[in-house]
């Protein structure tokens, strides 16, 4: 039985890299390991199963650190001198941030300097993506390994269509937090194009949480300015069970993200059975793969064709569930503890 | 596990199933386009809109770019959407609209008029700012002991951070467009222009006393950064920048360079930026000229992390024994 400690700078209920974190932890006490959790901000609900940052102790014992942007987290880890992994879960560039929140550059900036300094320190990167390891190893890891967020898309109870939703036209969806680089407001762009050219009753409902003020406020103004109050909703703050029932009530999940590290709600809306239209980006492109359609084109008028074509054609609806779910397996919690089992045999041992 | 180990299969799609339907939906797209249906223009107008509400961005536009924004956010469009989810309502606001528009429009021209107002003397101190900036920069560079230090360093001690034409084309890559080269020796830039690139130099003097032939390449002669700044958006192919310019000037000069220079580059472009080791620096100037240069090298590094900052896609260091190299492509 080895100790393994898990470092992250933010620990969180229903979010990917928290949910990610908490399947490996409980991986970890699965194959008898001592597995413990800190971290330098613990959310409420998980103050009982992981510990403050402050408390680590200075012993010999295995670290996994959880990367995105800089902070001290990241510090405590570089200072170990026991053997490491870094997880990567990407950093979003500078550029598409920093025009809504200036302060975060630094953050940024120091996320992408501690990501080259880990890499002579670490044993292994693991990474969500095909497209964060091509970062890794342009850093310089010396062995790289994707294995995608761990995750279990069976935790939302598939609901049965809202007896409420009557609604005469398409009901768009997108989950993630409303952030530039999720580029909502392409969404809200797309279905004014949706609704004056193919479909005057369409709607798009945007659930997640808002980061940044000024985002979600200039979205908000944007959706007045073209007088689309009634057919764009956001939900903040949703439960599983209201996720869940979104998902269900949906006919089409639409993403025009400009930066995903991975993109779980992609996977999610796929295990839904709900077609997926993505413009090609980022992570995104891989995450999508062969289960629904990936435009590379993410012109306006392009993705609300390809909306209403998907809403349109129940035949290729049903397709593109057949091929979401087919997808959706391929990131199967079973297939990615599977590939952590190899990882933790292989490096930290067997228990 | 090896190092090429992938354990789920997560990877670009070599052929997508659906691709004979995504080339319908383009196709559509497309011809909606070509007949007038959906201009271009509408789609470029949505995303106006939006940048309306939108930060500005004073490091991305300059002061120009803002003052614009203001300009742009004072105009207020009197198309108000009467779209609504039951027909009589959608009657009701098209009435109110065509009643009201008179009033809208009266008020409107008003609005804009007070922007315009209010933009036209922050052009003009915008004007000023930049004449002072131009002529403090100036100050500092004619007067004073360090002016002094730096002219006899750029002309007499520092050794040249040149490169051989055929390494600064292959470190520029192949992606067209017109290439800036400053730093490098003429002969090194003729030799690129004849090896096929489309190069010009900016260079600080003239070159008087080196046969007295013209150059056979096309050389502005001012200073690096007033003409990087002068540089409209994304209108260069790559960008060579060498010599004191990138070993003698303060950081805030050099930020400033870089800047300049990525934001000329169009995307894809690439900058190559060549300096002195700064482990070399004290035994190339001497101890005290070395501690009184207005600025020092910078490692490879911290070239990188400055190229990251300022926004470039990807970084590469290509630095040898003799010099820093580090390429950065702009995005």
């Amino acid at each position: 039985m080895a100790t393994v400690h898990q470092i992250l700078p933010t620990l969180s209920p229903r979010d990917a890299v928290g949910n990610s974190t908490l399947e490996l932890h409980q991986l970890l006490l699965d194959r008898g390991h001592d597995a413990r959790l800190w971290a330098a901000n613990i959310h409420h609900e998980l103050m009982g199963i992981a510990s403050p940052l402050v408390e680590l102790p200075d012993d010999d014992a295995w670290c996994i650190y959880h990367h995105s942007i800089g902070g001290v987290a990241g510090d405590v880890f570089e200072q170990r001198s026991s053997k490491r992994i870094v997880v990567y879960h990407n950093i979003t560039p500078i550029e598409m941030l920093e025009r809504w929140s200036p302060g975060v550059g630094a953050e940024i900036t120091l996320g992408r300097d501690q990501l080259s300094r880990y890499a002579p320190l670490c044993e292994l990167a693991v990474c969500d993506s095909d497209y964060n390891r091509a970062e890794v190893d342009a850093a310089g890891y010396r062995r790289s390994i994707t294995i995608p967020v761990m995750f279990e898309p069976g935790r939302l109870q598939p609901g049965a269509r809202s007896a409420r939703r009557g609604a005469r036209g398409t009901r768009v969806l997108f989950v993630g937090r409303l952030a530039p680089n999720k580029a909502q407001h392409e969404l809200v762009s797309m279905l004014a194009v949706l609704r004056e050219r193919h479909d005057p009753h369409a709607e798009l409902h945007l659930v997640g949480s808002k980061t940044f003020e000024s985002y979600h406020d200039a979205l908000v103004d944007y959706v007045e300015a073209l007088g689309l109050e009634r057919a764009v909703h956001i939900h903040d703050g949703v439960s599983d069970d209201e996720l869940a029932q979104q998902y269900a009530d949906a006919d089409v999940f639409a993403c025009v993200s400009e930066h995903e590290g991975f993109c779980v709600p992609i996977i999610e809306a796929m295990h839904h059975g709900l077609p997926v239209v993505a413009a090609a980006s980022s992570a995104v492109t891989g995450t999508v793969g062969h289960g629904g359609l990936v435009i590379r084109d993410k012109s306006h008028d392009v993705m609300a064709a390809a909306v209403h074509r998907v809403a349109a054609d129940q035949t290729l609806a049903d397709a593109m569930r057949r091929a979401g779910r087919r997808q959706a397996e391929r990131f199967s919690l079973q297939r990615t503890r599977a590939a952590w089992n190899q990882v933790i045999d292989e490096l930290i041992g067997v228990a | 596990m090896t190092d090429s180990t992938q354990a789920a299969p997560v990877s670009e799609p070599d052929e997508q199933p659906f691709a004979d339907v995504v080339a319908e939906i383009m196709a559509e797209a497309q011809r909606r386009r070509d007949s007038g249906e959906y201009p271009i223009e509408t789609l470029e107008r949505l995303d106006a809109e939006f940048d309306r509400f939108a930060p500005l961005t004073y490091r991305r536009t300059g002061i120009d770019g803002a003052i614009r924004a203001v300009e742009s956010a004072a105009f207020i469009n009197i198309d108000v959407p009467t779209a609504a989810s039951r027909k009589p309502f959608e009657f009701v606001k098209q009435n109110i609209k065509r009643s009201t528009a008179w009033y809208h429009l009266h008020v409107a021209r008003q609005v804009t008029t007070l922007g315009i107002q209010i933009t036209r003397p922050l052009r003009m101190l915008a004007t000023d700012l930049e004449s002072l900036t131009e002529r403090v920069a100036s100050l500092e560079t004619q007067s004073g002991p360090l002016a002094e230090l730096r002219t006899e360093l750029s002309t007499n001690q520092l050794p040249p951070d040149d490169l051989d034409a055929a390494t600064v084309t292959q470190l520029l890559g192949e992606h067209g467009g017109r290439v800036l080269v400053h730093g490098l020796t003429l002969d090194t830039v003729e030799s690129l222009a004849t090896g096929g690139l489309d190069v010009f130099a900016v260079a600080r003097l003239e070159r008087t006393d080196e046969g007295g032939s013209a150059p056979l390449v096309d050389v502005r002669f001012g200073e690096i950064g007033a003409h990087l700044a002068g540089l409209g958006e994304g209108v260069l192919g790559g960008v060579v920048l060498a010599g004191p310019a990138v070993n003698l000037r303060s950081v805030d000069e050099r930020l400033g360079l870089v800047t300049s220079a990525l934001n000329a580059l169009r995307p894809g472009g690439r900058l190559v930026i060549i300096g002195a080791h700064a482990s070399d620096w004290a035994e190339l100037l001497g101890e005290v000229a070395a501690d009184l240069a207005p600025g020092r090298p910078l490692s490879a590094p911290t070239w990188t992390a400055i190229l990251h900052a300022l926004g470039a896609r990807s970084t590469r260091d290509a630095s040898d024994d003799r010099r820093v190299i580090v390429v950065g492509s702009a995005s």
